[in-house]
């Protein structure tokens, strides 16, 4: 008689695993093939998306120092620039980048520097910057940036902070932290490339 | 019902934003701009007419114990693929809307239907059900990113083109682009759509 | 924008008030509006929330540093985290209908809809995107929730208010509950750079 209850009780459980391995099995082979086509999809975007990035990074290379035939990296103290080239191999200028805090996070900026040592252009594209839409993000505007051209040292602050870079109205936060910003980078690069001559 | 209320069914009488009020973190989140909150559309409808079919086709053989991890795992499939693609074809797109593309995962719309329609019904009618529901959700959100955008911007713009603009003269209302706009301009949007249901029937 | 080097308490301010996850930040808000008709239900909700949403968050920060990442299966990412949220909301609701059955009775019928709750998500993978460490995220991640457990408190009782109060026709139930949102979120505004955060 006990032998039979427990067989029962037995086979019962047996159902149950059964059924839980049915299951898991179904299961993981769903899982597999979502993953398989996720890898595959993610292996074709991403050299897209890296292709996108090195484009976007080489245009502002090239806007910043439009006399640039080539680009050459150099590293002075942990900071990082970029000295360009035309075809005669004669410098026509220097890149470094900034990143400061501004409104509602940290602002890519990118600074072309002239052999005069004069800012040559400051380049802030929509995928740089997270700020305030309608206000801050105007520092992207040709507008705003294009009064950075031919500034050195304490010109390059706002008005309003006794240099010559009008602020963007209502947006004062955003426009002083790229002035502060292109200043801070445009004196550390004095003090690692600018020659003593 | 027929196949043509179920398209119908998913713009005005349940629209799932107006009426079922489900889908509400993106419809508030990227409709600062009608070209983010179209794009969020869009990507949202992809996913779910896309496991709409897929769940559909597979429901004979889904075990019922575990049919939610399986839509899950279909759901999150499509939105990696949507993640991934828009991040390569649009980058300043994938950039405004953030974190919203992977959490279209949780998107109680996709989910509810997967369970309401997908998983009972026929592929066609979860063809139809998908893009019915699909065109309500884009439709409401790009109303709503419109008017927060002329509104707070002075703007319209669509699939990356400035399609209004009035001037530098016009000073926006910056609220209807922060957040408490994004509540008053819905608030006000269910209101009209009842009035409009009620006109109608 | 939570960043490392922010001080815990700094990472509560900026969460819990500058940047409400319900009333800034537009998430969870489907919960929000469909369990704020009642002042008990929301308490409940927002016990749950804080409840499942750290050990969720912790479960993903484990899953991503230690499987995900070294394996660079980035791309499981947002598969994995649901299923792990679905499935920890499975395991805790089953053990708590067992262990703790007075716990379960208080806020166990809101356990199902946290796995659609777009919070628990969102801020697994904010914690990954902020680069947190395992202690800073789940600072962060009780903050949120306790941002959440406040917006949807204050929200009932003024729901409850409302049900008694003189409104025109159109504007009875959700319209009148949105307006009303939009004049809490605009006094959240009120936190922003708060402590210059």
């Amino acid at each position: 008689m006990s032998g039979q209850v427990s067989s029962g009780r037995l086979s019962k459980v047996f159902n149950i695993a059964k059924d839980a391995l049915k299951m898991g099995l179904v299961l993981l082979v769903i899982c597999v093939i979502a993953a398989g086509a996720l890898a595959q999809v993610y292996s074709i975007t991403k050299v897209i998306i890296d292709k996108n990035e090195a484009e976007a990074e080489k245009k502002k290379r090239r806007d910043v120092l439009p006399l640039a035939a080539r680009f050459e990296e150099k590293e002075i103290d942990g900071k990082k620039y970029i000295l360009g080239y035309d075809a005669e191999d004669k410098q026509v200028g220097s890149i470094f980048k900034a990143a400061p805090k501004g409104y509602s996070g940290p602002i890519k900026i990118t600074v072309g520097v002239a052999p005069d040592h004069s800012v040559s252009a400051v380049i802030i594209t929509k995928l740089d910057q997270t700020e305030t839409p309608g206000l801050g993000t105007n520092i992207v505007k040709p507008k705003f940036l294009n009064q950075f051209k031919g500034k050195k040292g304490n010109e390059i602050k706002l008005k309003k902070d006794s240099g010559t870079i009008d602020a963007i109205t209502a947006a004062t936060i955003s426009s002083r932290a790229v002035a502060n910003g292109v200043k801070a980078g445009w004196e550390q690069y004095i003090n690692d490339l600018g020659e003593k001559k | 019902m027929n196949k043509w209320n179920v398209f119908v069914n998913g713009i005005m009488k349940e629209n799932p934003v107006l009426v079922l009020v489900i889908g509400l973190c993106p419809a508030l989140a990227v409709s600062g701009s009608a070209n983010d909150a179209f794009g969020m559309g869009i990507a949202a409808t992809f996913v779910l007419i896309a496991s709409n079919i897929l769940i559909s086709a597979v429901r004979k053989f889904t075990p019922d114990q575990i049919r939610i991890p399986i839509f899950i795992v279909i759901i999150s499939t499509f939105v990696t693929i949507v993640d991934y693609t828009m991040h390569a074809a649009d980058p300043v797109l994938y950039a405004n809307l953030g974190v919203f593309v992977p959490l279209i995962v949780v998107n109680c719309i996709i989910l509810g239907r997967a369970e309401a329609f997908a998983y009972r019904n026929d592929v066609l009618s979860s063809i139809l059900d998908g893009i019915g529901m699909g065109i309500g959700f884009t439709l409401t959100l790009t109303v709503l990113g419109a008017v927060r955008e002329i509104i707070g911007n002075g703007t319209i713009t669509l699939l990356n083109y400035e399609l209004l603009n009035l001037g530098e003269g016009f000073k926006p209302a910056l609220m209807f682009i922060m957040p408490p706009g994004a509540f008053l301009v819905l608030g006000f949007l269910i209101a009209l759509n009842r009035l409009l249901i009620k006109r109608k029937g | 924008m939570i960043s490392n080097d922010m001080a815990w308490y700094m990472i509560i301010v900026s969460a819990v008030l500058i940047n409400n996850i319900v009333l800034i930040r537009f998430l969870a808000l489907c919960s929000f509006f469909g369990v704020s008709n009642k002042l008990e239900t929301s308490i409940g909700m927002g016990m749950a929330v804080i409840f499942v949403m750290a050990i969720a968050s912790s479960a993903s920060w484990i899953l991503w540093t230690y499987l995900l990442l070294p394996f660079k299966l980035e791309f499981l990412r947002t598969a994995a985290f649901i299923l792990v949220i679905a499935a920890l909301v499975q395991l805790i609701e089953m053990y708590l209908r067992k262990a703790m059955p007075a716990l379960y009775q208080a806020m166990g019928i809101y356990l199902p809809l946290i796995t659609t709750n777009c919070a628990v998500l969102a801020v697994a993978i904010l914690i990954i995107d902020y680069n947190l460490g395992f202690l800073n995220s789940l600072i962060y991640t009780i903050a949120v929730a306790v941002g959440y457990t406040l917006a949807i408190i204050l929200f009932a009782g003024i729901r409850e208010r409302i049900n008694i109060a003189p409104i025109p026709e159109f504007l009875k139930g959700y319209p009148i509950i949105f307006i009303t949102a939009s004049l809490m979120s605009m006094a959240f505004l009120g936190f922003s750079h708060l402590f210059g955060l």
